[in-house]
């Protein structure tokens, strides 16, 4: 076989692949939308962060490791704690906050988030805990809390 | 089969195109709920420490003994030097040798075998012993009793144990510092069971509620037991 033959047939395949590729790829925006939303929004965050922060130049955002370790919730009140979360995604995201676990019961969760856009835009989430003032009665306290916060 | 074969490369191109995207944080939290840990009472100014019936009652528990509780201060006494005390120390030296603040504050409690005892028409000689005031104008000093009872834990209706004994205590109603005439230690609107007949075993499914008072081990009766003595306040809601 001379080499301009060999060239011949590499070449054939090397098309014949760019046009599997194509037909492929075509396949697969289809049947993978889930997958290519996931890269419009990439979420990170700053947690407990001082009520009024400047979420856009704060440093240090990280999507592992986010813990608040500092609630100290007393009956009868309120306390809220705050975040700055980040979306380098391409597209802005209306975030949604819920809380996970168990939380004691006469004691509830609220939050306020909203939209944070896209590109590197930063918002600034509040997260509370209030506490009835018959929460405290039918146990022991204090008791320990620990519960999870999922933003999304 | 090479279409396949692309493909599938260009869904790990995607995958790995796409997986450090988060589209979710979880965020871990910690903390502690309970009561602000201060005097209910305005006539006491000790710092409150949150307690509980097992490190109360001693090594006994559920039954109790002055023997294991962090209140014994010697062989024979514990908590404050004198039940009616009305300036109480706010701590005491344990038998360790420990600081120990006396002032309590259980929560998780009902409240019990509810009774009155042990009238008076003046102070105990620790607070002076003098008459107690003519509040009801009847040109003799008044009359105040001990209203007494014991604490169970929230949803323990069926055994005599672990429970402590309350007391409001005479000198500090006829002080003003307790009873009826207050908001945050009244002895009658206690929310209690129902009496029942000896051997009052049938507890009710009581109302929860969380007290403050100074720890006092009480050797004087048949069968000596630690206490709240006084009871200086106490809460259902705030």
């Amino acid at each position: 076989m001379s080499r301009l033959t060999i060239k011949l047939i590499l070449g054939m395949l090397v098309i014949i692949s760019l046009v599997a590729i194509v037909i492929g790829a075509s396949l697969l925006s289809i049947s993978n939308t889930g997958t290519l939303v996931n890269v419009g929004n990439n979420l990170f965050a700053i947690v407990d962060v001082a009520q009024g922060a400047s979420c856009g130049t704060a440093p240090g955002y990280s999507d592992t490791g986010l813990i608040i370790n500092s609630w100290n919730v007393t009956v009868g009140s309120s306390q809220s704690k705050y975040a700055c979360v980040k979306n380098t995604g391409a597209s802005s995201d209306t975030l949604t906050i819920t809380r996970t676990g168990t939380i004691p019961s006469g004691v509830s969760f609220s939050s306020a988030g909203g939209i944070v856009n896209g590109n590197g835009g930063t918002l600034l989430v509040t997260f509370t805990l209030t506490a009835s003032t018959t929460a405290c009665l039918s146990t022991s306290c204090p008791v320990a809390l620990n519960f999870g916060i999922s933003i999304s | 089969m090479r279409t396949h074969v692309a493909s599938l490369l260009i869904l790990t191109v995607l995958m790995v195109a796409s997986g450090g995207a988060n589209t979710s944080l979880i965020v871990g939290n910690t903390g502690i709920f309970g009561w602000p840990p201060m005097s209910w009472n305005p006539n006491v100014s000790c710092p409150v420490v949150l307690g509980d019936l097992r490190t109360i009652l001693g090594s006994a528990y559920p039954n109790q003994s002055l023997v294991g509780s962090p209140y014994q201060v010697n062989a024979t006494d514990g908590g404050i030097p004198n039940k009616r005390m009305l300036r109480p120390p706010c701590s005491i030296v344990n038998i360790n040798g420990q600081i120990e603040p006396v002032l309590v504050q259980v929560s998780g409690v009902y409240l019990t075998s509810y009774e009155t005892e042990d009238c008076s028409t003046k102070f105990d000689p620790i607070n002076n012993g003098t008459f107690y005031p003519d509040i009801n104008g009847d040109g003799r000093p008044d009359t105040f009793c001990d209203s007494t009872g014991n604490l169970f834990l929230v949803g323990d209706t069926n055994s005599f144990n672990p429970r402590i004994h309350i007391e409001f205590d005479h000198d500090w109603m006829a002080a003003g510092w307790a009873g009826a005439s207050t908001t945050y230690d009244s002895n009658e609107t206690i929310p209690r069971c129902p009496p029942v007949p000896p051997p009052m075993t049938n507890f009710c499914n009581g109302t929860p509620i969380a007290v403050q008072g100074f720890v006092f081990w009480d050797n004087k009766d048949p069968s000596s037991h630690w206490e709240l003595h006084a009871l200086t306040a106490w809460k259902t809601s705030s």
